[in-house]
């Protein structure tokens, strides 16, 4: 007896792109998930930040949560992903920790039981990485072509049009038209300096697209977006959902895939009580790097033994932008990334250093306070007029599998996944120089960095590398198929199989990749 | 005795205004009475009719008490004053005949047990006047003595107590052992709107509440419950006595004479009948202080939380929280588990205190994560829009202003170190842990 062709862990943006794919070429797929939903709220406001704030009585139920968890009282954890993952999206990151448990050691790591996974609170930002990127992902650039093209058409990607099927690019706000004006006139000290400056791809509509709305510029996209313009592996999986050979299961924790010559059984335990057992000719994991190595080390009972792991370095430049003091700019803008500084000296074959550039200006004076000397109200009173002209420089790098290491352990409440990061010196020292070149960049746009933070290692929640694409035989890797070696039928969609993770954001190329996977179990059943 | 009152009667109440009268109107209401009220000033909520008078001007009175069942009688001078005579004995007088010419029911006088003293001052005596003329009037009369009358809010008795509680030392008249009865101010309403529709029984009660405490037990208990140790400072009789003879020309004294005689004479109260009779046990002082206090540290909160949400928005003006922004504030702080270190009343009362302490206080202390908590809540305000909002400026301005409120902030630094200096106690409480 068999419950589904296929069953997919994870409704993650990597789960519902695989899950895509195979009911299209007319398998049978069951979703198993954790599943935690959003809150229920009444429809929210479709208003520009500022109306929302000048009109709207119940504004606090959009900017802190309905629960007030969004308040940052116990400090600025996480960064931006604070903001995101707390008020009406805390079922982003709620439970993961009771549900999942993990001993971290010189790193922050956030989990996600959610419908959509982290997907469900992630910032849009994409990239479509070079061919050496790809190719130390261990993708081939030129296969993987088709499948950018189909995600990009069916997430729905603006931005800059370096390909086909993307939408008009978001109009660059105060900020970024001005950076682009100046690395326009000096780009040729910039190519000096291997430093670039784009627009980013972001997957925000900009024109219409089925029952998803384009953007109307409300600057709101961080606490409510009832156009549905910013994508969000939700959206995937409603339209999954009406399909008949799609079941989704919530709820449930997998525990254990135990396979035989015929298929696995995916064995997993309902949060509410209770053990529950599905069965299907394969299995594809898609429970994000870390979600699909626990499933992975319990499948095979494999103890004390590492995985390596890639958790995305990050820093903080909060920058002045004196070219703005005083001017609001327009008030129809977005709040997603702005700008990407590259960093294009390279490093072990890829771009050392990514700098996304976000604008202040609609995430909430509040959000600052915890992190500057004063006393709070006169550094409201500072910040309200500062803000419109504060750019944070969100800064990632390279992370490569070496960077840390994942494994199961006994302790005593049961096993834990241990999480350690230990980053090589030289690649610190890498990642050093490549931020001082990114400051760099950022003076020679006109934007001071005035406080620079070195986050956890881990807190980007971009990870990878924990069941790697590669040659060897070696027990918990994958082919190039996708295909996890040491459980039969089992295959990898999500950013496990990436030895590393690129400085530019990776979720787009994951999801792309999820279809290329599920394409390979099609041919495969 | 009397004829009982049916519960549609109209029932004039004089001194509606007052602590007790105020009870009385509503209990009436509830009972389902109609209510008339003489009062001097219009007060009165909806539903309750209003004659404006003086219990000394004839016409109003006569107006008030035409057409009424019943009468009962709370207006009175409470304290030692010049008008004490005409209010309380020649306003009775007035009553009595008023009430002759309408054929009334029945009249419930509140009187005190002042009246009981065996050295009367002004209030007593010309309560006890009171008394015997509506004795001497022959019409059926009710007489209630109440003992000290109080309420959660902490009015009458309790109001006394915890203005005395705030001083440096705590003043007591006397030796504070003199016993008392109080009974919280619904229940006096109670009894008083049971003596309407009471068949049989007495024309004369003592009134008060079931716990016999003394002055000294009182403020002991509250200074143990509020967690306050303050020496007491017991002031001699004649002491007391000189001070209310000479402070009598204030408008409003510190002490009258028949405060000081009232600590002089412990007055053994049977409250049997009133129990037997009335058909309802008063709240207990354990009760009493319980609701009184809920009240106190309710209202403490309140305070506190408006304080720290002007203080969070104190540089752009007077920003004043409405009550939902007070009420989400509190709910965040029970959300981050904060809401049981309150600040002292001090520094909520006082800005500047409260800008010293925030100005040395540590990012995780309480006090921080209380004024961030008010940031965050008044920011998602409507009402702070206009001044939080970025607004097209000059650099200059911003410059001038940025400066400004570093200075500010640097002064605030300077008075909170100075205090830390003196009284490092002050600053570990509210701008530690
Ligand atoms: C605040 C924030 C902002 C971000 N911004 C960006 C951005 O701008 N650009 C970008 O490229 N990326 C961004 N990311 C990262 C992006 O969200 C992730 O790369 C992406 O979500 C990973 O997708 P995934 O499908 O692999 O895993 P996840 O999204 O983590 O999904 C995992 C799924 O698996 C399920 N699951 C896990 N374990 C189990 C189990 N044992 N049993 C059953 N189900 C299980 C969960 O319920 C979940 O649905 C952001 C992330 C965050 C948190």
């Amino acid at each position: 007896m068999q419950d589904a062709e296929v069953i997919i862990i994870g409704s993650g943006p990597a789960g519902v792109q695989a899950a895509t794919v195979l009911i299209a070429a007319g398998r049978s797929v069951m979703m198993i998930d954790g599943g935690k939903k959003a809150p229920a709220l009444p429809q929210a406001p479709d208003a520009n930040f500022e109306d929302v704030r000048r009109n709207n009585q119940d504004q606090a139920r959009w900017f802190l949560g309905d629960d007030l968890s969004g308040i940052p009282v116990s400090g600025l954890t996480g960064g931006l992903g604070g903001g995101q993952v707390s008020g009406n999206r805390a079922n982003v990151v709620s439970g993961a920790r009771e549900q999942l448990p993990i001993t971290e050691e010189n790193c922050q790591i956030i989990q996600s039981l959610a419908e959509g996974g982290l997907g469900a609170a992630w910032g849009a930002a994409c990239a479509v990485p070079e061919e050496s990127e790809l190719t130390a992902m261990g993708l081939n650039a030129k296969d993987m072509q088709r499948h950018f093209d189909a995600v990009i058409n069916d997430i729905g990607v603006s931005g800059p049009q370096i390909r086909g099927g993307i939408q008009p690019a978001l109009p660059p706000d105060l900020h970024a038209s001005l950076a682009l004006e100046t690395y326009k006139k000096k780009q040729v000290s910039f190519e000096k300096k291997h430093i670039s400056v784009m627009q980013p791809l972001s997957a925000i509509l900009t024109q219409d697209n089925d029952d998803r709305r384009a953007s109307n510029l409300a600057d709101m996209e961080y606490w409510s977006d009832p156009r549905r313009s910013v994508y969000r592996p939700q959206y995937t999986l409603e339209k999954l959902r009406s399909s008949h050979s799609f079941t989704y299961k919530g709820d449930l924790i997998v525990e254990r895939i135990v396979s035989d010559t015929e298929g696995c059984t995916v064995h997993a335990r309902r949060m509410s009580g209770g053990t529950e057992s599905y069965r299907a000719k394969r299995v594809i994991l898609a429970a994000g790097a870390v979600g699909s190595a626990r499933i992975a080390l319990q499948s095979v009972g494999l103890y004390d033994t590492p995985l390596p792991f890639a958790a995305k370095p990050h820093v903080f430049s909060a920058c002045m932008h004196p070219a703005t003091l005083g001017k609001t700019g327009p008030k129809s803008r977005s709040s997603l990334c702005q700008l990407l500084i590259l960093d294009d000296n390279v490093l072990s074959g890829v771009r050392s250093g990514c700098a996304q550039l976000y604008s202040y200006r609609s995430l909430m004076l509040f959000r600052l306070l915890g992190s500057q000397p004063l006393a709070y109200p006169e550094a409201m009173k500072i910040l309200s007029m500062l803000t419109p002209s504060l750019v944070i420089a969100d800064i990632r790098f390279p992370a490569f599998g070496d960077n840390g290491s994942v494994s199961l352990v006994r302790t005593k409440d049961g096993d834990s996944l241990r999480i350690t990061c230990r980053v090589p010196d030289a690649e610190r020292d890498a990642r050093k120089h490549s931020w001082q070149r990114l400051k760099q960049g950022l003076r020679m746009l006109g934007m001071l960095p005035l406080r620079n933070m070195e986050l956890p290692e881990g807190s980007a929640s971009h990870y990878g590398g924990t069941l790697p694409m590669q040659g060897t035989n070696r027990i918990l890797t994958t082919d190039a198929r996708g295909k996890l070696r040491g459980l039969e039928h089992v295959s990898v969609a999500d950013a496990s199989v990436f030895p590393m993770l690129p400085a530019v954001p990776h979720t787009l190329t994951l999801m792309a990749n999820a279809r290329r996977i599920a394409e390979a179990v099609t041919e495969d059943l | 005795m009397n004829q009982t009152v049916p519960t549609d009667s109209l029932v004039l109440v004089t001194g509606a205004n007052g602590f007790v009268g105020r009870a009385v109107t509503t209990a009436l209401q509830q009972a389902g009475y109609r209510v008339r009220t003489l009062v001097r000033h219009t007060s009165m909520p909806e539903g309750i009719e209003e004659v404006c008078g003086d219990i000394n001007d004839a016409d109003a009175v006569a107006l008030a008490v035409q057409g009424t069942d019943v009468v009962i009688h709370l207006a009175a001078r409470k304290s030692d004053e010049c008008d004490s005579a005409l209010v309380n004995t020649e306003g009775a007088r007035l009553l009595v005949e008023c009430c002759k010419k309408n054929g009334i029911r029945r009249i419930i006088n509140v009187s005190t047990q002042s009246v009981r003293l065996r050295k009367l001052g002004i209030y007593g005596q010309t309560k006890l006047v009171a008394e015997k003329i509506f004795a001497q009037s022959g019409l059926p009369m009710i007489t209630l003595r109440p003992s000290v009358v109080y309420d959660d809010h902490g009015g009458g008795i309790f109001s006394t107590i915890f203005s005395f509680l705030k001083l440096p030392v705590v003043p007591m008249i006397g030796n504070g052992a003199i016993h008392f009865r109080p009974i919280h101010r619904d229940d006096l309403a109670a009894i008083i709107v049971q003596a309407l529709s009471k068949g049989s029984g007495d024309v004369m009660y003592d009134v008060g509440g079931p716990d016999s405490v003394s002055l000294m037990e009182l403020t002991c208990e509250l200074q143990g419950r509020l967690g306050i140790q303050k020496r007491i400072l017991k002031i001699p009789l004649p002491i007391a006595m000189c001070i209310a003879r000479m402070t009598a020309w204030m408008p409003k004294p510190p002490v009258t004479v028949s405060n000081v005689l009232g600590a002089t004479e412990d007055l053994t109260m049977n409250i049997d009948p009133m129990l037997r009779d009335f058909g309802m046990t008063p709240r207990s002082m354990t009760a009493g202080l319980d609701a009184i206090l809920t009240r106190v540290a309710e209202e403490q909160k309140r305070q506190e939380a408006t304080a720290i949400l002007r203080y969070a928005f104190s540089t752009f003006g007077n920003w004043q929280p409405s009550a939902v922004e007070i009420d989400r504030y509190r709910e965040a702080l029970v959300v981050n588990g904060i809401e049981s270190h309150p600040l002292d009343e001090s520094v909520i009362q006082k800005r500047w205190l409260l800008g010293a302490c925030d100005a040395v206080a540590s990012q995780s202390s309480m006090l921080r994560k209380k004024i961030l908590i008010a940031s965050a809540i008044g920011e998602c305000s409507p009402s702070t829009a206009d001044f939080t909002l970025p607004k097209n400026t000059s650099v200059l301005r911003i410059i001038v202003v940025s400066m400004h409120m570093t200075l500010r902030a640097a002064a605030k630094k300077m008075v909170g170190l100075l205090l830390t200096l003196f009284s490092p106690s002050f600053i570990r409480r509210n701008a530690g842990r």
